[in-house]
């Protein structure tokens, strides 16, 4: 099933850029934001959000689950 | 200490959905972009050619410092005074202002904002085409930024 990838992009008045992506998947944020960079400057910050820890954390406690059941 | 590369890949492998946020610092390096932002504002321009470089001397402009520069762009705003855009050795594009008096020479930097932020609607909407994106959504909000929500299923 297709997944919805989302970026928000706010440009100011001065022309740089913020920009906050929602569920890219893989490379992500980081490879996008520099294929987005590439031919407008320099990336100034990169944080992922909180929705990227909480997908992190959901997939790692599914996996420690799985060890203490299977050891 | 992981490069960001190889957290790029750890996360690749690992298939999770991510999300992050943050900024982009505009720098003016494309030629091309930068005349098309001016055709865009329609101002008024005219660009040093690369043959004629070494003998041309209308394309030198006496800058807000008070010195005297050789301009690759040459920008006349709604006032009739001139921007100058030189290039670097690292390739970027210096902006230089003409004007001396404070009041002018904001109008001046409102100029080159407005340069700058056509420059990188362009680019950054040519980016996400190019990547497959569409743009759902587009505003100018009061304090003049432009909002882009673009959007794209995989």
């Amino acid at each position: 099933m297709a997944e919805k990838e989302e970026i928000e992009l706010l440009i100011s008045p001065e022309g740089d850029i913020k920009f906050h992506m929602k569920g890219i998947k893989g490379p992500g944020c980081a490879k996008t934001a520099r294929e987005l960079a590439a031919d407008v400057g320099e990336i100034t910050e990169m944080t992922p959000t909180s929705e990227y820890y909480q997908n992190s954390v959901v997939k790692s406690s599914v996996q420690s689950t799985g060890r203490k059941e299977n050891p | 200490m992981r490069s960001e590369k190889r957290k790029d890949e750890e996360d690749e492998l690992r298939g999770v959905p991510v999300s992050g946020c943050g900024g982009i610092g505009l720098t003016i390096m494309s030629l091309a972009r930068l005349t098309q932002a001016l055709e865009d504002l329609k101002f008024q321009y005219r660009v040093l050619e690369e043959m004629n470089q070494a003998a041309e001397t209308t394309f030198e402009m006496k800058t807000s410092e008070g010195t005297v520069e050789r301009m690759n762009v040459i920008v006349r705003d709604p006032e009739g005074l001139e921007i100058g855009f030189q290039r670097q050795k690292n390739g970027q594009f210096r902006v230089f202002t003409s004007a001396t008096a404070p009041a002018i020479r904001r109008q001046q930097e409102s100029v080159i904002n407005r340069i700058r932020q056509k420059y990188t609607y362009n680019t950054v909407k040519q980016q996400l085409a190019a990547r497959g994106y569409s743009v759902v959504e587009e505003k100018e909000m009061g304090d003049r930024t432009i909002q882009l929500v673009a959007r794209r299923w995989r």
